[in-house]
């Protein structure tokens, strides 16, 4: 009987998760506003797939996504190779002292609130002459991720026993080869999570891209979509319909990496 | 030891890429936020310093405790209300053995999903005269409701919104650390006969306190620097009543050409934020914790 | 070995990002798109040696702001001017980048500016907007270039543009305020377009007790309701009291402007705008009159090629009619003198001068938007007041013949608010519009603390 009304309980919340997610597709396929309005509930009468068409060609989706992933996977490839290099100097080189300085040096940023660095990151941006440049992303987004990065990796680095490096030294390996051969086959966990965690930060950031870029064929997909939504704000089921676009790919991916991304978006936090 | 791991020349090699990017593009935007924040500044002419005008300005400034006030308020919601649905749920899906695999990779959706897409899409929601919540009320006789244009209710919609996404984050990092207590401690509890409420509050809630206060922690840090949200669905509308103090500064930097003002409030988003976290920390080691 | 080959692929990694940061704008544009770049250079090539033409290709940011159903032909307008300036200057590319319109006005063009990263041509305001922007040397000086091309006579008024004899920016077109209305519930009405305050009260409260809104509105963007209020306050307290604000001779709070807060009060007692405005998108306003729920909608001509394309007005396809605000109560002034300049349209970077083959494009696309064919075509295509010039009027829709003869009988005009006020008070002032909109102030109240920050804006000046 408990069972039952946990149950009951932890379905009608996953309803409340769900629900805006039918609605949004129900919408998608519908005629026009007044269909959604008098059948805000209902299966659409007809599927009207051309919302769909409508939507891509004037959201240039395509792009935006394309540019979203492509900024999104540099940016977390930067960090996670900069972040793995950087936790294996402080982790298994022996400067005790300095590695210990940089570590907290590091970490400090960790409480530096990112949203805040905007309008001083503006002049930034704009001296170094990355305005309007994908460049304008990659890099902030690589640097504000390597705090929370390099703390995973270190905690996972430290605990390596020096076992396996003193074989592999005696191998003949120096200090690159250890890296390469031995501590990253090793590390591979840690940097798939900091990598997916990176990579969701990245793909869904807003602000950043909204004022750091100008030119169309450069924007993200969230900046795309929040241009949309300006520009057809009247037209409900086209508006839907590119919702959908940007959400099932997301979804999609989800499904089949679940997992991972669990583990990956809540390791960087559990851990703290 | 052996050299290999002393060379000086390759551990600056492994912590120069790292170290420059950090403090190009972390540690000289804090920098410049300090510098201009104590100038008077309109983006377009030379700066001119003007001591702690800045700072003297956003202490008489209405408008910015307003908008500090509005991220206070995101963390009491977080904390006061949304906190007890988190556990209570958490500990639900803990107890079925049943979908409890499909509970936790559902409730976990919004969390991947783009803060600005759930701002459109919780926009299409709320839009009093189609959207999905009012026309869901109207069943009940409720009169229509102007969500994010009454100044009564905008702030709770946006809370409301933002709840949804990160609820779901925050179950399961407090399932992982329930999935986590020795079993030999909960049977024995079963075995002395204690109820689930029992068992719940005196047992699995005192031993998962640490992740508790750390999903408090980053409740506070998620209120501090709330942003996105709040510009995609509002920006700081209607006149102001739902800005948080990162709109607040980007409006008084972008749009009223008050550069100078805008990095005074960055600095006081620092100082404010340590400031929170900092008793936040200092509060909770000082209370007694129950190891396990 | 290894190592060095690590070392090298590490400095090259490194030095790559601090590399590509260096560079002018255009130059790091280009190389972020590898692929564009490499087939614009294949495509661009054979060009450069069957011509012998030692011109480098040059490319221009052009940012408008015709996104959305609402602005297809001003779009299309715009894209066959660009087309034309390509075509006679085959090495230059203009690339287009459309920004909404108040994100480019409010938050992008601004942050831009500060910066000095704006794109080389842009969708400029005038009057404060230009001034600023002109006073910190931004935006390209235009008097010698129109000179060059005989245009500096050719335009009706540039005076928005103007900052201390110099020309900044070229009007578009021209514009004016006034209430659109729907013809056919003013025929179920049996009201006829009114001339006194009395009538447009009247139809009103008719049109509430018939179950519609009497006015529409969306006011998410304050200068949406500010474009209602503008007129009252020039009815109210006469069409020199806005210039007034800033040289102190008038103020916030002077009775005949009270007044007139008063009067957007009183509508908002009475319920006469649509619920809920203050969440809703400009987009949304006009919906309100095509959809048949309002009645009556106070907004600017160049809305009205909505109501003439079948494809947006729908069933209100030639329904929809015009008329002038009347005069207020009391009102100072003529009364029949509407809101009405020349304040939108494109500027220049002031990082032009500095280059011969931008400044050549500049010239071009001057020659190409800025024509009588164009003017016309915008006129006859997009309901737009020609700001231009143009010999011929005929062809004009009717809806656009009503907007015009207004204009005619106007016995003067007024500027725009925020044209005229500094981006402080401007600010100010539109949150407290919202504010009466939401029934959350007295306008007296707010009226004085905008005063406030008038006067300490007047003295920075």
């Amino acid at each position: 009987m408990k069972k039952i009304f946990s149950h009951m309980i932890l379905m009608s919340y996953i309803l409340v998760i769900l629900i805006p997610f039918v609605f949004v597709l129900f919408s998608s396929l519908k005629e026009n506003n007044i269909e959604i309005v008098t059948n805000p509930w209902g299966f659409p009468s007809t599927f009207h797939f051309d919302n769909y068409v409508m939507a891509w060609n004037n959201a240039k989706i395509g792009t935006y996504f394309f540019n979203s992933f492509y900024i999104s996977v540099v940016a977390s490839l930067v960090t996670l190779g900069f972040g793995a290099a950087t936790s294996y100097a402080l982790t298994r080189m022996k400067f005790i002292k300095l590695s210990k300085f940089f570590y907290t040096f590091i970490l400090l940023g960790l409480v530096i609130p990112t949203g805040s660095l905007l309008v001083p990151l503006y002049k930034l941006i704009t001296d170094f002459h990355l305005y309007n440049t994908h460049l304008a992303l990659i890099l902030p987004y690589a640097t504000f991720a390597l705090p929370v990065s390099i703390y995973i990796i270190c905690a996972f680095m430290r605990a390596i026993p020096s076992e396996l490096e003193d074989a592999a030294m005696i191998d003949g390996l120096g200090a690159f080869g250890l890296f390469i051969k031995i501590i990253l086959p090793i590390s591979i966990p840690p940097l798939v999570t900091v990598f997916i965690l990176n990579f969701l930060g990245n793909w869904n950031e807003f602000v950043m891209a909204n004022f750091y870029l100008s030119s169309e064929h450069l924007r993200t997909l969230p900046v795309g979509m929040v241009g949309f939504r300006d520009a057809f704000n009247t037209n409900y089921a086209q508006l839907s319909a590119g919702i959908m676009f940007s959400v099932v790919p997301v979804l999609i991916i989800y499904s089949v990496l679940q997992e991972k991304i669990i583990e990956g978006v809540t390791a960087g936090s559990v851990k703290g | 030891m052996n050299k290999t791991l002393k060379n000086p020349l390759v551990y600056i090699l492994f912590l120069l890429p790292t170290i420059l990017l950090y403090c190009l593009f972390m540690g000289v935007p804090v920098i410049q936020a300090f510098y201009y924040g104590f100038t008077d500044w309109d983006g377009l002419n030379p700066h001119i310093f003007n001591g702690l005008e800045n700072f003297k300005e956003a202490f008489s400034d209405s408008d910015f405790w307003f908008s500090l006030l509005n991220n206070v308020y995101f963390i009491y919601f977080s904390i006061v209300i949304q906190l007890p649905i988190i556990l209570f749920l958490a500990l639900l899906i803990s107890q079925v053995k049943r979908f409890k695999a499909f509970y936790k990779t559902a409730v976990f959706i919004p969390s991947i999903l783009s803060t600005a897409v759930i701002g459109i899409l919780w926009g299409f929601i709320y839009e009093p005269d189609s959207g999905l919540l009012n026309q869901f009320l109207a069943l009940f006789g409720v009169e229509k409701i102007y969500w994010l244009s009454d100044k009564n209710t905008a702030m709770i919609s946006i809370l409301i919104t933002n709840a949804w996404q990160w609820t779901g984050f925050y179950i399961v990092l407090i399932l992982a650390a329930i999935l986590g207590i020795p079993k030999d401690l909960l049977e024995q509890a079963e075995i002395d006969g204690a109820t689930t409420w029992k068992k719940s509050t005196q047992i699995i809630i005192p031993l998962i306190n640490p992740i508790i206060i750390v999903v408090m922690l980053l409740s506070i840090a998620g209120a501090m620097k709330a942003l996105d949200i709040v510009w995609v669905m509002t920006e700081g509308g209607p006149f102001g009543t739902t800005d948080v103090m990162a709109t607040y500064m980007i409006k008084e930097a972008f749009r009223e050409y008050q550069y100078g003002y805008g990095n005074a409030i960055a600095v006081l988003i620092f100082i404010f934020t340590l400031l929170i976290t900092g008793i936040f920390q200092w509060i909770t080691k000082n209370k007694e914790r129950i190891e396990y | 070995m290894k190592k060095l080959l690590l070392i090298v692929l590490m400095l090259t990694f490194v030095s790559s990002i601090v590399l590509s940061g260096c560079g002018t704008d255009s130059e790091t544009s280009t190389e972020d798109t590898p692929t564009d770049t490499a087939e614009d250079k294949t495509k661009d090539e054979p060009v450069i040696l069957d011509e012998a033409d030692k011109q480098e290709p040059v490319t221009l940011t052009l940012r408008h702001t015709q996104i959305g159903e609402g602005k297809q032909s001003r779009l299309v307008l715009l894209e066959d001017a660009v087309a034309d300036a390509e075509s006679k200057l085959e090495h230059v590319t203009f690339e287009l980048e459309a920004v909404d319109h108040e994100v480019n006005r409010f938050d992008k063009l601004p942050a831009e500016m500060a910066a000095g990263n704006q794109p080389d041509i842009f969708d400029l305001f005038g009057g404060t907007d230009t001034i600023r922007y002109a006073k910190a040397d931004r935006l390209l000086p235009l008097n010698s270039i129109l000179d060059e091309l005989g245009l500096t006579d050719q335009f009706i008024e540039l005076g928005e543009f103007t900052v201390d004899g110099e020309i900044y920016g070229l009007p578009i077109g021209g514009f004016t305020e006034g209430y659109f209305y729907s013809k056919p519930i003013f025929e179920e009405l049996s009201v006829e377009p009114p001339t006194t305050w009395a009538e447009l009260e009247n139809i009103a409260t008719k049109s509430k007790e018939a179950g519609y809104v009497p006015f529409a509105m969306a006011a998410q963007g304050a200068w949406v309701p500010m474009m209602t209020m503008n007129t009252l306050v020039g009815h109210s307290a006469g069409p020199d009291s806005i210039q007034g604000l800033i040289d102190g001779t008038h103020k916030w709070t002077d009775p005949e402007i009270v007044n007139a807060f008063e009067v957007l009060q009183d509508f908002v007692a009475k319920d006469y705008f649509k619920q809920g405005s203050l969440g809703l998108d400009y987009g949304e306003q006009r919906n309100q009159l095509i959809t048949g729920e309002a009645v009556m909608m106070f907004d600017g001509s160049w809305t009205s090629s909505v109501f003439t394309d079948p494809e947006q007005a729908g069933d209100m396809l030639g329904d929809v009619g015009y008329f002038g605000m009347p005069g207020v109560p009391n009102g100072v002034g003529d009364q029949t003198a509407v809101n009405a300049g020349f304040s939108n349209g494109y500027g220049f970077s002031s990082s032009i001068a500095d280059d011969e083959n931008k400044l050549t494009a500049v010239k071009q696309f001057i020659q190409s938007m800025y024509n009588e064919e164009m003017q016309k075509r915008g006129l006859i295509e997009d309901n737009v007041i020609p700001s231009m010039k143009v010999s011929n009027l005929s062809g004009v829709d009717p809806l656009m013949s009503e907007i015009i003869e207004v204009m005619n009988s106007a016995g003067g005009a007024f500027p725009a608010i925020d044209g005229v006020v500094q981006a402080e008070v401007n600010t100010i002032l539109g949150e407290g519009i919202q504010r009466i909109l939401g029934d959350d102030v007295d306008p007296l109240e707010m009226l004085e603390e905008v005063q406030q920050i008038q006067e300490k804006a007047n003295q920075e000046q």
